[in-house]
């Protein structure tokens, strides 16, 4: 779990990640959903102690199975991701060095977890999750295995382990659609199986509705809603994640409302970081950051949206 | 100079590819000589009068033309030479009046011993520091090594070797001022004609401390010069390769720094710095001249320089041809360095 | 003559870049003084480059010679601002000729294509694979002592590597899209060519000059060092270094402005090209 968690690049005006606060229970999963550039992959990084040696991170805490982290060092944090986290990268053919064969970094891999001798052990993992002929083609080279078998091996060697915490950046972006909903079943079934938290980010609400028990909304580095999967999928508070709601095409609506667009970066210096798209703002959100408040199932940082949701009810 | 592609567009196949780098060396070589020929040929200058030495009459003059063949129409004497290295025979020095292959032989070892010790020594610290640069970009040392990059491409190596004559050997007097090993001062036995090996062979660390001595500003020219290429290059190449993803990717199952940086990040970083390293070695062969010019080191690279001086054109053309020969045999050494290093060239062949 | 292309540095902070103007600033500057070294040397030297004065050889630095006086009782720094003429001006003359005929080969390899472009692209790789400095020095003395045949020693060097840079501009451009709208409005080829394609080429070219008239001009003085360029009495800096060698350990300062010189000046190119090619990176 994290509480006011703030990541700042150097060179960036603001945070990209900023005042976020998370807990996950093992056996539990929860989404992280968000636009590009909102800090999903940066919040992902600070949890598994692989941020940039240059950026700048502060939290009033941070830990893993009930241990401090917060000043934890660099050492501590491999040996912590060789037991505990595991993380699945979103481009497959980017997560494996292309000049080594797979099977050499599949041992690398093992051996740091001091796993070297369940190889035979691994292989039936992979088998498992649909990657065939596992001793053949692992002598292979990246770039000659497809997205999906890659992350298949990703998934593997990163369950093997046994994590307390699975961190997955959108581990489907990358693959085309059949195979993306193969990938979901396999961290699915490995979830319900082993006793993890897995933290999955995405920007696909349908996987969120897949696999998620907590969703997370991610604006501009602040989490803008989060509760319940059924609560934020079913019951949105915030404008954004109306709009992102809206926006999912549906069976049961007949047209997509999208989310009024906006260039990249600019975000505003004080208040609500969506009041530059946001239908209701007024003018307090330019004033002062708004706080997550509960209203109904879900925290949502949106007061406008809250007091008259609580008047309609 | 641009990154020379070597060999260029081979196809499939390790005989041909085999076949097809001998042609290209052959070809480089004749082309080398060609030119080397051709513009000793429409020179002012007369060798048969340089032959025959400044006291000779018109007729004398004559005669040593006609001895060497110069009186021969162009062609003909071009048939001629070539023909010659055919056989292996580089003609005689105009200057030494001996066979020109005598004298290189004799002078090589020196000339070895100097480019390969440097070259080990500017190759492996350039790796190194520009590894250090890398991983750590700031601080005192990054700002030094920056000075160092800068500074070290920026100098004429004459210069450089001139200075470190004056100070270390001249003022201070640390080393000396110029000269090879001398064998018999240093009682060990002329086998290869190097002297750090030949000290070896003796297993007399006196000699091992005196040839080390004699060889340590001849070779800290050639590196400092050197060495900034290195640096900069393997500076920016494994910079590169950290930035990526794949690196973040190893880090996050738990492998050492060690493993990540020097197993899989570095490995895909030395490619380019091993192209380079060959080309600079087309360099070093120039290079030595200058260097042994300064310090008198006995090797191929003085001999050049007195063929030059004299005019010497069998001398030169000789010179040519080996150096000519020697780099495109290293580049073609380096090309086969590559597919270790990335077994996706391998693959593609 | 290495090949000073220092990688441009990742970090594009704006301290960095803001240090980065003014180190084309101040090499400009230098560029514009070493112009009118090269064009009105008379002007600025305090004395005359070939006056001999036997009496009053090898006097150290001081106030009527600042650099000193060589073996014949010269004034160095004359000497050396009279010599900027010799080696500036020939490192700029190989260059030019260098790009010149490395445009013209490279834009019709590029521009023809198919056998004729491999026939020419092979042939620069053939120059490609010698040894270049000692061919240089082959070549050099081939044609006899002199600063001409350094000269074209070094440009029948240089070349190659223009028309082999020229030809990869050459031919991305002519495949951008540009290019094609040109051709469909119905342009000249050579139209094409002179007003949308060789400009193009100009940012990368200039930034390869600059670094490259500093390597020329350690090639050139190298050479002029092993007694193949400048003749005495010209007062050509590397010819300098190379006349002050046997007195070296009793004159230091004869080798060391001259070379000094040297060094300044071929790092002032590599900085103002590092700067420029960062500029045109970001
Ligand atoms: N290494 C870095 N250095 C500097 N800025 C960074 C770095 N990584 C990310 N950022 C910035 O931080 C912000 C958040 O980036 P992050 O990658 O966390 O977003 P994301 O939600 O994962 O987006 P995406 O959906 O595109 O993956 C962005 O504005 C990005 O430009
Ligand atoms: S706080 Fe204001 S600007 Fe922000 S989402 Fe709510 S209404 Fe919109
Ligand atoms: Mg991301």
């Amino acid at each position: 779990m994290v509480e006011d968690l703030t990541v700042t690049y150097p060179g960036a005006g603001r945070p990209a990640v900023k005042g976020v606060s998370l807990e996950i229970e093992s056996g539990r999963t929860l989404a992280v959903v968000g636009e590009s550039g909102s800090g999903k992959t940066t919040l992902a990084l600070a949890l598994a102690g692989l941020l940039d040696r240059r950026a700048r991170r502060r939290a009033s805490r941070l830990e893993i199975n009930g241990e401090n982290l917060l000043a934890a060092r660099r050492r501590r944090w491999r040996q912590l991701r060789r037991t505990d986290i595991s993380f699945i990268f979103q481009s497959p053919i980017n997560s494996w060095n292309p000049t080594r064969t797979m099977i050499a970094q599949v041992r690398d891999a093992m051996s740091a977890a001091g796993h070297a001798g369940r190889m035979p052990e691994l292989l039936d993992l992979l088998g498992r999750v649909g990657f065939e002929d596992p001793e053949r083609r692992l002598a292979d080279l990246p770039h000659q295995l497809s997205g999906g078998m890659l992350q298949r091996v990703s998934i593997a060697v990163a369950v093997i382990i046994e994590p307390a915490l699975l961190i997955a950046d959108e581990p489907t972006s990358a693959l085309d659609s059949t195979v993306q909903s193969e990938i979901l079943a396999i961290l699915a079934e490995l979830r319900s199986e082993a006793d993890l938290a897995m933290l999955i980010i995405s920007h696909d609400l349908s996987v969120v509705a897949r696999v998620a028990d907590d969703v997370m909304v991610l604006y501009g580095g602040k989490v803008v809603e989060q509760g319940a999967q059924a609560a934020v999928l079913g019951s949105a508070v915030h404008p954004y994640t109306r709009g992102l709601l809206d926006s999912v095409p549906r069976l049961d609506r007949d047209r997509k409302t999208p989310l009024p667009s906006m260039e990249p970066g600019h975000l505003p210096a004080a208040g609500c970081p969506f009041a530059p798209r946001c239908r209701l703002v007024v003018d307090d959100c330019r004033r002062a950051e708004p706080e997550l408040i509960p209203v109904d199932a879900t925290l949502a940082a949106c007061p406008p949206a809250a007091s008259s949701t609580l008047i309609a009810t | 100079m641009a990154i020379i592609q070597y060999p260029p567009s081979f196809g499939a196949g390790r005989l041909a590819r085999f076949v097809k780098g001998v042609v290209w060396l052959l070809l480089v070589v004749l082309v080398a000589v060609s030119i080397t020929f051709a513009l000793s040929r429409i020179v002012p200058a007369d060798p048969a009068r340089l032959a025959a030495g400044l006291e000779a009459g018109p007729e004398q003059v004559e005669r040593v033309r006609q001895d060497m063949g110069l009186d021969d129409p162009v062609m003909v004497q071009y048939v001629r030479y070539i023909a010659g290295l055919v056989r292996g025979d580089f003609g005689d020095s105009i200057r030494t009046r001996g066979p020109i292959l005598d004298d290189v032989v004799e002078a090589l070892p020196a000339s070895i011993e100097l480019i390969v010790v440097s070259f080990a020594i500017f190759a492996s610290l350039g790796i190194l520091a520009g590894i250090i640069w890398a991983y750590w970009p700031r601080g005192v040392h990054a700002i030094l090594l920056r000075a160092v990059a800068v500074a070290g491409s920026a100098v004429p190596v004459f210069w450089v070797g001139l200075l470190l004559q004056i100070v270390l050997a001249a003022r201070l007097g640390w080393f000396p001022v110029a000269g090879n090993l001398n064998h018999a001062a240093a009682g060990i036995a002329e086998v290869t004609g190097a002297g750090l090996l030949d000290a070896l062979i003796a297993r007399s660390p006196p000699a091992m401390w005196e040839a080390a001595r004699v060889l340590f500003l001849p070779v800290m020219t050639i590196v400092i010069h050197n060495i900034a290429l290195t640096i900069a290059l393997m500076r920016s190449s494994l910079a590169d390769q950290l930035d990526r993803e794949y690196v973040r990717a190893a880090r996050a199952r738990g492998l050492s720094e060690w493993r990540v940086v020097m197993v899989d990040a570095l490995r895909n970083a030395l490619n380019p710095v091993v192209t380079m390293l060959g080309l600079q070695l087309g360099w070093l062969l120039g290079g030595v001249v200058i260097v042994e010019v300064i310090f008198s080191w006995p090797g191929i690279g003085l001999y050049a320089f007195s063929s030059f001086q004299a005019f010497d054109y069998n001398a030169i053309m000789a010179i040519t041809v080996l150096a000519t020969a020697g780099f495109v045999l290293v580049n073609a050494l380096v090309g086969q360095i590559y597919p270790l290093l990335d077994p996706r060239i391998r693959e593609a062949r | 003559m290495s090949v000073v292309e220092l990688p441009a540095t990742a970090d594009t902070t704006s301290r960095t870049r803001k240090a980065g103007r003014g180190v084309v600033w101040w090499s400009a500057a230098t560029v514009v003084v070493l112009a009118a070294l090269v064009f009105i040397p008379g002007l600025l030297a305090p004395g005359d480059p070939y006056t001999l004065d036997i009496g009053n050889r090898f006097t150290g630095p001081q106030s009527g010679n600042l650099f000193g006086t060589d073996d014949a009782g010269r004034d160095i720094l004359s000497r050396v601002i009279h010599g900027a003429r010799y080696s500036i001006g020939s490192a700029v003359l190989i260059i030019t000729v260098a790009v010149v005929v490395g445009t013209i080969y490279g834009s019709l390899a590029a521009w023809y294509g198919g056998i004729l472009d491999r026939l020419l692209m092979r042939t620069v790789d053939v120059f490609l694979a010698f040894p270049y400095l000692v061919f240089a020095m082959a070549v050099a003395a081939s044609l006899g002592r002199g600063l001409t045949s350094t000269i074209v020693a070094l440009s029948l060097l240089w070349w190659p590597s223009y028309a082999r840079m020229i030809r990869g501009q050459v031919k991305s451009i002519l495949n951008d899209y540009h290019i094609r709208a040109a051709t469909t409005l119905g342009a000249r080829r050579g139209q094409i060519l002179r007003w949308h394609v060789i400009p193009h080429t100009y940012s990368q070219l200039l930034v390869r000059l600059t670094l490259d008239i500093g390597n020329a001009l350690v090639a050139l003085t190298g050479l002029a060092f092993l007694g193949l360029g400048a003749t005495p009495p010209l007062p050509e800096w590397g010819r300098m270094v190379a006349d002050s060698k046997q007195f070296a350990l009793t004159a230091w300062w004869y080798a060391v402005f001259p070379g000094a010189v040297i060094f300044l000046t071929v790092l002032n190119f590599v900085l103002l090209g590092e700067a420029l090619r960062k500029r045109s990176t970001s």
